[in-house]
């Protein structure tokens, strides 16, 4: 079991970093959202390998819910006033990148909304069952996704003449 | 679909797809990934063999701090030469303030009970009956129990309620744990992704908690509920967690990073730097690498302190705190801390420590006590408050066996 699991980490890490970087915005969020998915999901190797839902669904599934439930945890730690040392941090790549910017500003259930849609692809009815709501719900905070990040951009001198 | 639509679906696409968002794995990421498994594993077993899960509090804690890392270290970056320093939501304090004072706190092993003069109060336990709280296991939390008084809370009157999210209710209790009755909350739990959590009593004797971006009100006399549209300028709010009250407002973390205080008569909000006290005073306690640094201002007095946490016959070990905090009626701020201490790889230790300060800013010697965090690593339930009106505070803990009610005397 710890072979496969460990093939599957190998193999499927820098896709789930990358997503996780995409949900987040922050590389180091995006680490630690993977570590845990995948603890979780190594902790269940033998069930997610028996079923139908597979060990990709199930880790995209934690990922995008624990984004969200984490926020909830660290409700403190948003007023800490000292940046915690998280080694050297790069600059952010895309900094110059309106959209991207505009996308870190949206509320968490809208960014996850549009990461699953246009990152991962998903139907609005895979979303609802990644995130435990109705596919209105994802109808709506995708519209509520697409306005705010229209307001943003127009905003924006840069992103609005594009 | 406009063609202001597809141009924007267009660049959503284009851009989560840009080479610049691939992050390199550290070369031992996938042995960090299974010792983290392994670790899980030993928490789960620990677990189920009924023990309180130090090891699993723990661990989560240390992975909320940010160890261990599967990211390769980057580059050298040269450094910015210009735009703002990074910030976490914190408004700045003054530019000229004198050094904190600084307190060492020494935690110690968590107690089974807090002792005197802490005074077990009631316990609950789980099950069908309605004088009986619920757990719930499974979901997202990969088969962890959550147990779901999510949580307790004393209000103005001195009786209790609890959020019962698999009854849909919020039961209530006396001061000595005589069932009293329950308020539905199914029309609010139906709402589309409505997380119902974190009541918090103010002192007018209504109980407030989340739905997602709005609040629901209980009148605890009348036992009615009431949705509370939180309205702040241009911002859009979606999720919100409600903290602290200090004699008229109530204080929430907004998902835009903010914290608000909301009138919950209306729901106006504004944004504020700090928590109110029900003194009339201001307070906050941020944490960095080993310390928690508490500051107050207050026209009766103000402080600003430096608590370096150690851990007996752990010198120089680096402590990764999480704390419950409250206010009393006096000023008089209580801290539960508990600290994760990592002295060598793989070998996580939880300590804990109960200390006061009171508004003049003396710090209470460090008192024996549980600990904050429990088996569920989310939302465990454990919690510190005070009763509106009051300088009493109260403790709730909970197991896999009943939920217990302290408060100290």
């Amino acid at each position: 079991m710890d072979e496969d699991f460990a093939r599957y980490v190998q193999q499927r890490m820098p896709a789930l970093l990358r997503f996780g970087y995409a949900l987040t915005g922050d590389p180091h969020e995006a680490e630690d959202l993977v570590q845990d998915a995948l603890e979780r999901a190594g902790v269940r190797w033998k069930v997610l390998t028996r079923t139908g839902e597979g060990p990709d669904a199930y880790v995209r599934r934690i990922m995008a819910n624990r984004r969200i439930s984490r926020w909830r945890r660290r409700r403190r730690e948003t007023l800490v006033a000292e940046v915690p040392d998280r080694g050297q941090v790069g600059r952010d790549p895309l900094e110059g990148e309106p959209l991207w910017q505009a996308l870190r500003q949206l509320p968490l259930r809208q960014r996850t909304v549009i990461v699953l849609r246009y990152y991962e692809d998903c139907s609005e009815a895979e979303i609802a069952a990644v995130l435990g709501v109705s596919a209105g719900t994802v109808k709506s905070q995708a519209a509520k996704a697409r306005a705010h990040l229209r307001e943003l951009l127009a905003l924006d001198p840069i992103g609005g003449a594009r | 679909m406009t063609h202001e639509d597809r141009d924007l679906d267009l660049r959503l696409r284009t851009l989560l797809r840009d080479e610049r968002l691939c992050l390199t794995p550290a070369a031992d990421a996938t042995r960090t990934v299974l010792g983290g498994v392994r670790r899980a594993r030993r928490r789960r077993a620990a677990v189920a063999g009924g023990a309180v899960g130090l090891l699993g509090a723990a661990v989560v804690m240390l992975a909320v701090t940010g160890v261990p890392r599967l990211l390769a270290d980057p580059a050298p970056q040269p450094p910015a030469t210009s735009g703002p320093a990074p910030t976490t939501g914190a408004v700045p304090g003054p530019t000229r303030t004198p050094s904190p004072a600084v307190h060492r706190l020494q935690l110690g092993s968590p107690a089974t009970n807090p002792p005197a003069p802490w005074r077990l109060a009631f316990r609950v336990g789980y099950g069908d009956r309605p004088s009986q709280l619920s757990t719930d296991t499974g979901g997202d939390e990969g088969g962890v129990m959550v147990w779901t008084p999510r949580t307790g809370v004393q209000v103005a009157d001195g009786t209790w309620w609890f959020l019962d999210r698999v009854k849909d209710r919020l039961a209530h209790f006396d001061g000595n744990g005589r069932y009293l009755g329950q308020v539905s909350i199914a029309e609010q739990v139906k709402s589309p992704g409505c997380l119902m959590e974190w009541p918090v009593a103010l002192a007018d004797g209504s109980l407030v908690m989340t739905c997602e971006g709005d609040l629901v009100a209980l009148d605890t006399r009348t036992q009615t509920l009431r949705t509370l549209r939180v309205e702040l300028a241009s911002e859009a709010i979606t999720e919100l967690v409600p903290r602290a009250a200090d004699a008229t407002h109530l204080y929430v973390f907004a998902d835009t990073g903010a914290l608000l205080r909301v009138d919950p008569r209306t729901g106006a909000a504004t944004t504020v730097p700090d928590y109110g006290g029900p003194d009339g005073s201001h307070y906050r306690v941020t944490k960095s690498a080993g310390r928690l640094r508490v500051q107050r201002t207050s026209t009766a007095g103000s402080y600003r302190l430096d608590l370096r946490l150690g851990v007996a016959g752990q010198s120089g070990a680096e402590v990764h705190p999480s704390w419950e905090e409250a206010m009393g009626h006096d000023g008089t701020l209580a801290l539960w801390i508990t600290g994760a201490v990592e002295p060598t790889p793989g070998d996580i230790r939880t300590y804990t420590g109960w200390t006061t300060i009171a508004p003049d800013g003396t710090v209470a010697p460090v008192e024996s006590i549980p600990q904050s965090a429990g088996e569920s690593d989310l939302d465990n339930g454990a919690r510190l408050g005070f009763r509106p009106g009051s300088d009493q505070p109260w403790l709730i803990t909970g197991d896999s066996r009943e939920v217990r009610v302290y408060v100290r005397d």
